[in-house]
């Protein structure tokens, strides 16, 4: 279990997060929601370990494997979809064709639509292979088909991963997450709704 | 090539031809008008005079020493540029040491450290250290800009994904430093070689363009300055292009 305990963190003075606790089951999909400005994205930064807490401690990240996906698709301009894909591990299974881009796999970043440059960031993260996912508005940007497809991907991860995941779709909070964390209330709604787990 | 473009660089072709031909001209005209072998040469005289040194020995160690003595200063002010730079990244305690040195380098005029140098260095070291002198700020800022130019966003990337210290610096500062480094190779080759002259100046080593020049200019030989003047400059032009093309290929 991932665990926040009254967690602390302010920019210039402004509190973002105070006294902040939370827990992330393992093996299950947590959505992470809140209105913008709440500190959702700086509660990602400090599960990464890029910021340090002012006050409190996390807990259960400690020596584990992280997939990361964030915010922005921050691919490398100068490699091809397949080796952004393959740049920081090799993965288990081949993760751009799961995700539509069989034949787009030596294209440059430049050359692909948005939708598909969020793919190709996916892709990098499911092929790194970490035991936790930590996604940041994760299917931003993808038609509804793609948007079903990388849901049932990330599903079928489950429960050997555990993934979580910031959005402010509340549609997609409820088709693929197991637990919602509202940050300005900082509660979490155990098995928020069922899944629907065929593909 | 579009037939545009090759128009376009037609045009630009003849337009610097008739900047030079005016300016040739200027220079003739004003020959004439001094009608003074002492004060001025003519172009014509000085085109010739080029193509007697062409067939003198001399000349042509002269040169070659000139060249391998400021490339050596260029070089080693482009490794040591390179490798401070990234030592100053590093460690910002190296960097706020080197800082004042810097500043020094970019703002005392050549001759300060000529005429320094001349007491410590050997003449024939002197228009070395003085190309390196030149070469190592530039090269040294360049990268340190390049640097900082860094994404952090994919330096986030790297840092998350445990890339190793090699890929980051092949997939993130490489890239970066690139355009910075090109720029100022390309750009430090001409100070070096103009402050490397500058320095043989002064040093008078045996064999050099610039002994050559000081000695034509000591012996009121006006042509021969001339002369060496106008090498010195086609010689300048020719290695810049060179380090250009040789860049382009490895960019």
């Amino acid at each position: 279990m991932i665990t926040l305990n009254q967690i602390s963190k302010s920019y210039d003075g402004k509190k973002v997060l105070h006294r902040f606790s939370c827990t992330f089951a393992e093996g299950k999909i947590t959505a992470v929601m809140g209105p913008s400005g709440i500190g959702k994205t700086t509660l990602f930064s400090l599960l990464l370990g890029l910021i340090q807490p002012d006050e409190g401690t996390i807990s259960g990240l400690e020596g584990k494997k992280i997939s990361v996906l964030f915010q922005e698709d921050r691919l490398f301009p100068f490699l091809t979809a397949k080796e952004n894909a393959l740049v920081a591990g090799e993965g288990p299974k081949d993760y751009l064709a799961l995700l539509g881009l069989k034949d787009e796999e030596n294209a440059l970043p430049s050359a692909l639509s948005g939708g598909m440059q969020r793919r190709v960031a996916m892709a990098r993260a499911l092929h790194y292979d970490g035991e936790i996912f930590l996604l940041d508005e994760p299917f931003k940007g993808l038609d509804p088909k793609t948007k079903e497809q990388a849901m049932a991907l990330f599903r079928s991860l489950t429960p050997e991963k555990t993934v979580i995941f910031i959005t402010h779709d509340k549609e997609e909070a409820k088709l693929l997450a197991d637990d919602i964390v509202y940050l300005n209330e900082a509660v979490v709604l155990k098995d928020a709704l069922p899944f629907d787990h065929t593909p | 090539m579009t037939t545009s473009s090759i128009r376009n660089k037609r045009k630009k072709i003849i337009v610097r031809t008739l900047v030079a031909l005016f300016w040739i001209a200027a220079w003739q005209v004003l020959c004439l008008f001094l009608d003074n072998d002492l004060l001025i040469a003519s172009p014509f005289s000085v085109i010739r005079r080029i193509f007697e040194l062409l067939f003198v020995g001399e000349f042509w160690v002269s040169v070659l020493n000139s060249l391998l003595r400021i490339l050596e200063g260029y070089l080693l002010g482009a490794v040591l540029g390179i490798l401070c730079a990234a030592l100053g990244a590093l460690f910002p305690f190296f960097s706020a040491l080197l800082s004042p040195v810097i500043t020094i380098t970019k703002t005392a005029p050549v001759t300060s450290f000529v005429i320094l140098a001349l007491v410590w260095i050997k003449s024939y070291n002197l228009a070395v250290f003085i190309s390196f002198l030149m070469v190592f700020p530039m090269i040294y800022s360049g990268v340190r800009e390049g640097i900082e130019s860094a994404d952090p966003k994919l330096l986030e990337v790297a840092k998350v994904y445990h890339f190793p210290v090699r890929k980051t610096l092949r997939l993130i500062y490489y890239p970066a430093i690139k355009p910075f480094l090109l720029t100022g190779l390309s750009t430090a080759i001409g100070f070096g070689w103009k402050a490397g002259i500058t320095g043989e100046i002064f040093a008078l080593p045996k064999h050099a363009i610039g002994t050559r020049l000081y000695e034509s200019k000591i012996y009121l030989e006006t042509l021969d300055v001339f002369a060496w003047t106008a090498v010195i400059i086609l010689l300048s032009l020719l290695i810049e292009k060179l380090i250009r093309l040789m860049l382009k290929r490895m960019g």
